[in-house]
């Protein structure tokens, strides 16, 4: 059972995203981003990103692999329209970002940060459709096709400090989904779990995916995780000035095999990119 | 055992301790000075014959609930406004910082001298002294809102207005709280020292005239009642807290060694 239009199973094929042909959802080109801290005198200046070029495609599951503080977040931060880029082009549908929009939905990696401890798992969830005025009916509709659907059924009426890590990323994404987004943007947010979970949760995440069609960028700094998960796989270059350096295609088929030849193949050669002397130079 | 254990748990033993240990201490002291507690029950006896007893716990807790209700009430909004905008927390927080450390009894003569001798001047000192701090802890909490809950409002679709309604106010309710409970226990003391100053009724006023006659049981009265007052308020207010608010996350933090 193959949910990802393969070519032929088991093998790599790296490419550059200019190769694909269809118009791309979000088009990143020459991108940067710089933070200053200090003022006056004292002011330093630190370039996160660096010339980022990049292109997703409508439906694809793409994951961004980087070491910790290599600027994963500060990337997904400005696709979710919640900073601007200080340099560069980032265009979603061909539109320039401006603010937050509800098509781009964020999953962060702390939902004790994110999710609003005062509402149950169902008023979580129905938090973005009341916002837009939506009546009690057609919320629990849609709320209860979510719930199902990320596996808290039973759970609707626990809030979230009464639930378990896993519980509330499921309380989190189950949220962005109602909202009914185009893009998700997941920041880590498998990063905090304990090791059966996630492998738990990494199912759940390939199988929500294949059901809702949504295009999702995951950003991880876990190579199995990375090659476990998606499609294309962009890495990251150290920070400063970092920059998706290199784009390697996973067409592995689902469910994919840890154990198997092919996946160690295309993890091993992920790691020899990071252990590379060459990479702390690039 | 059993029995002792519950008796612990409510406070039944430490009140049960406290009164011997005051009966022990009295009996070997001048009683003039310190009198027992079944003393300081006859005193309490009187002052209820006399009528006085009640009328000066409901003026203090009248005096105490106005002001403090018109401080939180005035406060809540201040510090959501001081929280949310930054340039306006630049602009008041020296005030705040200054004002914090002059005593809200030290402003009773001015009081007095603006606001009259009656009632007026006493409930704006509770006021005053029921401000900052509910200022300053909604202020804080506004401030400590996690960006990502703003965040997730954000890119869910709500307004700014939504955000505040739906997300800041809801996530400041424990800090408020915090403020509001502080509150409570600065007012009691303003509102002691404001009527031993300048009452003819009140808790304070009681503790205060009854040096006068040497009555020291009625000085004990007092402050019995104070603790009292405060304590029942607080439980009140606790109450309150763990019915009306408890999925703002209040129950949990609201009592210590539990
Ligand atoms: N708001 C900010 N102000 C200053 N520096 C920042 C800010 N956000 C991130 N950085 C810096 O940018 C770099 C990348 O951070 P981040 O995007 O969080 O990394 P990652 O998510 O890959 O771990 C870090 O060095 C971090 O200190
Ligand atoms: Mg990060």
């Amino acid at each position: 059972m193959s949910y990802y239009p393969l070519i032929s199973s088991g093998t790599i094929i790296e490419g550059s995203p200019e190769e694909n042909v269809q118009s791309p959802i979000i088009s990143i080109r020459q991108l940067g981003k710089s933070f200053q801290s200090g003022a006056g005198k004292n002011a330093v200046r630190y370039q996160v990103l660096k010339d980022v070029d990049l292109n997703i495609n409508k439906g694809e599951f793409f994951i961004l692999l980087g070491p910790s503080g290599c600027g994963k977040s500060t990337l997904l931060n400005l696709i979710a329209g919640f900073e601007k880029q200080t340099e560069g082009e980032l265009l979603v549908d061909g539109q320039a970002i401006e603010r937050p929009g509800k098509e781009r939905a964020m999953v962060f990696q702390h939902p004790d940060a994110s999710l609003f401890p005062w509402l149950n798992v169902r008023e979580n969830i129905e938090f973005g459709l009341r916002m837009q005025g939506m009546k009690k009916g057609e919320r629990k509709a849609i709320s209860d096709r979510y719930i199902e659907l990320a596996g808290l059924t039973g759970h609707e009426r626990k809030f979230p400090r009464e639930l378990s890590g896993g519980m509330k990323q499921r309380v989190q994404i189950a949220r962005v989904l109602a909202n009914e987004p185009d893009i998700l943007l997941m920041d880590e947010p498998l990063g905090a779990l304990d090791a059966f979970t996630r492998r738990v949760m990494q199912e759940e995440l390939v199988r929500i995916w294949s059901e809702t069609k949504k295009t999702i960028i995951f950003v991880t700094h876990d190579i199995q995780e990375a090659v476990l998960l998606g499609g294309r796989i962009g890495i990251m270059s150290i920070g400063p000035d970092s920059r998706v350096f290199e784009i390697m295609d996973n067409r592995l088929e689902y469910p994919r095999d840890l154990t198997s030849r092919e996946f160690n193949l295309i993890q091993k050669k992920l790691q020899g990119i990071f252990q590379d002397d060459l990479y702390f130079h690039l | 055992m059993r029995y002792v254990r519950k008796g612990l748990q409510m406070g039944i033993v430490s009140w049960l301790l406290f009164l011997v240990l005051w009966q022990l201490f009295a009996m070997n002291s001048n009683q003039d000075y310190f009198p027992t507690p079944v003393q300081t029950l006859h005193g309490a006896i009187e002052l209820i014959a006399d009528n006085s007893l009640f009328t000066y716990v409901f003026i203090s807790f009248k005096r105490v609930l106005l002001g403090w209700l018109l401080g939180s009430l005035l406060g809540i909004p201040a510090g959501l406004l001081i929280g949310r905008f930054k340039w306006l927390r630049q602009l008041v927080e020296p005030y705040l910082n200054f004002f914090r450390f002059i005593p809200a009894l030290a402003f009773i003569t001015l009081f007095i001298l603006w606001f009259g001798i009656g009632e007026q001047s006493k409930v704006i000192l509770i006021m005053y002294a029921t401000l900052f701090i509910v200022i300053l802890n909604t202020a804080a909490g506004v401030v400590n809102v996690e960006d990502d809950k703003i965040r997730s409002a954000r890119s869910l679709g709500a307004s700014e207005r939504q955000i505040l309604i739906h997300v800041i106010i809801p996530a400041v309710v424990p800090a408020f709280f915090n403020g509001v409970r502080l509150a409570m226990g600065n007012s009691f003391m303003a509102i002691v020292g404001a009527e031993m100053i300048a009452a003819n009724e009140g808790v304070g006023y009681l503790i205060w005239t009854s040096r006068l006659y040497s009555k020291t049981d009625w000085i004990f009265v007092g402050l019995l009642l104070l603790g009292l007052m405060g304590f029942i308020g607080d439980q009140l207010l606790r109450w309150l807290g763990k019915t009306s608010l408890k999925r703002y996350g209040i129950a949990k933090e609201t009592r210590f060694g539990r």
